[in-house]
């Protein structure tokens, strides 16, 4: 008996050695040509062709498969990335009428599905966000293009391939605006029975890449689209299948398994493993900020008073901030990079200088014994806020040493967001001096979305409702200025005043992280929150 | 029997709508609602009251409540916020995933418990015993999640012979690239189950076979097969 069960023993366990020796090999299940990536999604972002997901949805479900009038030119990694034509060619802004936009679509342009682009169909897609009546409306799409597009007005086909597009107020950076809006196929719609459910499931647009395989919380296969009219962009990939991985862990896990190619924002802490392991880690800086919006409407928030604004600014040590997330970030010192050319001349050159601070602070009132008492909203997760709870930390330690007494109020994300869309000084708040929110900078049209006045919260995305007269009288003029010269100017001023003004406390820009394996190869890492899928291939 | 059969059901039914109240409002208790993660951080306010609206979402609770349950009493379960698909189709496609995982690991540890309590018994106080009965406590006292963590390291990164995560192929599990998936999350699974049905067994079989007319010794090839096959069940 008792050897017959140590025979058993050994027997188990030789079976079970010979299997994991036999190579029951994990990697390489793909063939060449799929390049496989982990996002930071919860959930494959929607099909439909205006994703949810935020940014990172509209760059893997978004562009790949659908496309604007107006396109990202992803191209250059050495250079913000700015608008290029789409699926129109062309288009012009009427010099009688500064909120007419004409606009010359491209011809030959085909969706998935075989059908073409024209008027009509870009007709049928203006209708689906922003007619409610349409029977093509789509209740989610809408809110998420109206956000991002709220002054369309009227449209109007001319012929088959021009359109007309008015706005409800002159806005010269329009075209900025409708990089945000996707084109579906409207003869899909009709072929899977005119619903977005089904829609979902079988989308077309005019993008490089198909959707061939959707699996809600799983994955998202989408395949080359061999047909697609602008030949230099073919993907050179067969095969992208898309994994929502949310636990930074988990991709690391994916990514060292083989199971992945390229995973999205690899944790700060695995960084140097990784490299020591012979994978690649891309950044490069993009248009992102990680500020504190300073509250300026609360009666009682310190922040309303300049100096003080000021003072933080000059309490940051960026450089240490920046070791604390293992070089992932770069310093902040303004809305535009320092580097670019709209950073403009500000007075205020923001350095870790506490001495300066406590003087303004001096200034304003405060001193040894009367610290400035301010409150911060921050949140444990969410989207672009990196690292919320050590950094935030490490800031209240520095600003310590000038003479601040920071509180957080720690909330969930989704609470953040309800406290964002509203006004400042009330109960969504919670009292909250500042909010730690992660933005958008990527041109003049956000730079309007966080700091007009015309956008302040409850209103628009203007939460700290900062305003300045001369901020508000430049970005009217810039609004009906057809002069690209004069705009560009005049933005860099916009971003002097932000500067000097300090309505941010300017910290770090994300570099955005990636990690693949070298198997992954052409990648240009642009200086966008989007990136060309087209260009990579696998070796 | 129909009678206790119809008892219990119609004992369910309150339990039931309680459970759902609970859950309904555990979910007005989170902070935001599904609209805040819908539409991007910008969007305006009225954006997304409208959408609120569209969805129904700013109608009072009970409302909305009683609008769900009227859906549901029909059947019902409506279209999915998130995904736009019918909430069936997504329960139902959550429920076999469960079923994947949950039948292989209730099987293995039960018989693992099995197998490993019966031995621990014949060879209590040996070594053997000593190991399995390690094994099982291991089972029921290590936390899942850390388990995982080890396996995943373990098998997934440092010998990359199974997937880190994921569930590969949709369908009935039969190929090598389904199971692989199932393997780490199943034998995670296992460890409870097999940690107490282990202990179970090795008690009552140890009780058994100690007792006099049934003790493990004259249970040798001297004695008749029957009795054998008697002393090992």
């Amino acid at each position: 008996m008792v050897k017959s069960n140590r025979l058993f023993l050994t027997l188990a366990t030789a079976v079970v050695s010979v299997g994991l020796v036999l190579g029951l090999s994990n990697g390489g299940a793909q063939a060449d040509g799929t390049l496989r990536i982990a996002m930071t999604a919860a959930d494959v972002p929607t099909t439909t062709g205006m994703p949810n997901n935020g940014y990172e949805g509209m760059r893997f479900l978004g562009y790949p498969i659908f496309e604007g009038l107006v396109l990202w030119d992803l191209s250059s990694a050495d250079k913000l990335a700015d608008i290029r034509p789409g699926l129109a060619e062309s288009w012009s802004q009427s010099k009688s009428d500064p909120t007419k936009w004409t606009f010359n679509l491209r011809k030959g342009v085909k969706f998935h599905d075989g059908s073409d682009f024209n008027a009509d169909a870009a007709i049928w897609n203006l209708q689906r966000f922003y007619n409610t009546k349409s029977p093509q409306f789509e209740a989610q799409g809408s809110a998420i293009t109206r956000a991002r597009n709220p002054n369309v007005k009227t449209w109007r086909k001319i012929d088959d391939y021009t359109l007309e597009i008015t706005t409800d107020r002159p806005l010269s950076y329009f075209p900025h605006l409708l990089v945000y809006m996707l084109y579906a196929s409207p003869t899909q719609f009709e072929k899977v029975g005119g619903t977005w459910a089904e829609y979902a499931k079988a989308p077309a647009g005019t993008g490089p890449f198909k959707l061939t395989n959707f699996k809600p919380r799983i994955s998202v296969t989408l395949e080359r689209n061999d047909g697609y009219w602008d030949k230099n962009r073919i993907a050179k990939v067969d095969k992208m299948i898309l994994y929502p991985m949310p636990e930074a862990t988990t991709r690391l896990a994916a990514l060292r398994s083989g199971q992945v190619d390229w995973i999205e924002v690899p944790p700060p802490d695995a960084i140097p493993s990784l490299k020591a392991a012979g994978y690649d880690i891309v950044t490069n800086s993009y248009p992102h900020a990680w500020p504190w919006v300073m509250n300026i409407k609360k009666a009682a928030s310190p922040f309303r008073d300049k100096r003080v604004r000021v003072a933080a600014n000059y309490c940051i040590d960026r450089e240490g901030m920046v070791q604390l997330l293992n070089g992932v970030a770069e310093p902040s010192v303004g809305f535009f990079k320092k580097k670019s050319p709209l950073f403009g001349n500000p007075k205020e050159a923001y350095t870790f200088d506490p001495e300066k601070a406590k003087a303004l602070l001096k200034q304003a009132g405060y001193g040894p014994g009367k610290p400035v008492k301010a409150k911060i909203m921050i949140s444990t997760s969410g989207s672009g806020q990196m690292l919320p709870l050590p950094m935030n930390e490490f800031l209240q330690q520095t600003l310590a040493k000038c003479g601040f007494e920071i509180q957080f109020e720690v909330v969930e994300w989704g609470t953040m967001l309800v406290a964002f869309r509203n006004d400042p000084s009330g109960p969504p708040a919670l009292g909250s001096d500042a909010m730690n929110i992660s933005l958008v900078t990527s041109d003049i049209s956000q730079m309007a979305r966080w700091f007009w006045s015309g956008n302040s919260a409850p209103k628009g995305s203007n939460w700290g409702n900062w305003q300045t007269e001369e901020w508000d009288r430049l970005l009217g003029e810039i609004q009906v200025s057809t002069d690209p010269a004069t705009i560009r100017k005049k933005v860099s001023r916009l971003n002097e005043i932000v500067v000097d003004e300090a309505p941010w406390l300017w910290i770090v820009h994300d570099l955005n992280p990636r990690a693949m394996s070298k198997k992954v190869k052409g990648f240009v890492s642009a200086q966008s929150w989007f990136q060309d899928f087209t260009r990579v291939r696998m070796e | 029997m129909w009678l206790f059969v119809l008892r219990r059901i119609l004992y369910a039914v309150p339990i039931l709508l309680g459970v759902s109240v609970i859950v309904f409002g555990l979910v007005q208790l989170s902070p935001g609602d599904v609209v805040d993660i819908l539409i991007p951080p910008e969007a305006p306010k009225e954006v997304a009251d409208a959408l609120r609206a569209r969805f129904g979402l700013d109608k009072p609770v009970y409302m909305q409540y009683l609008i769900w349950l009227g859906h549901l009493l029909q059947g019902d379960l409506g279209i999915s916020i998130f995904t736009s698909q019918p909430v069936v189709v997504d329960l139902s496609s959550a429920l076999s995933n469960t079923f994947k995982l949950a039948i292989p690991a209730a099987l293995l540890g039960m018989t693992l418990g099995v197998t490993l309590g019966t031995l621990a018994a014949f060879f209590h106080g040996s070594w053997l015993d000593k190991l399995f009965s390690a094994t099982a406590i291991a089972g029921v006292s290590l936390p899942h999640y850390w388990v995982g963590i080890v396996l995943v390291a373990l098998f997934a990164v440092i010998w990359n012979v199974l997937p880190a995560q994921g569930m590969g192929p949709e369908g009935f599990p039969s190929t090598w690239e389904q199971i692989k998936h199932l393997i780490l999350p199943v034998v995670t699974l296992s460890l409870i189950p097999m940690g107490v049905i282990s202990r179970l067994v090795r008690a009552s079989v140890l009780e058994i076979i100690t007792r006099e007319f049934g003790s493990l010794r004259p249970c040798t090839p001297r004695v008749s097969s029957i009795v054998a096959s008697y002393c090992t069940l």
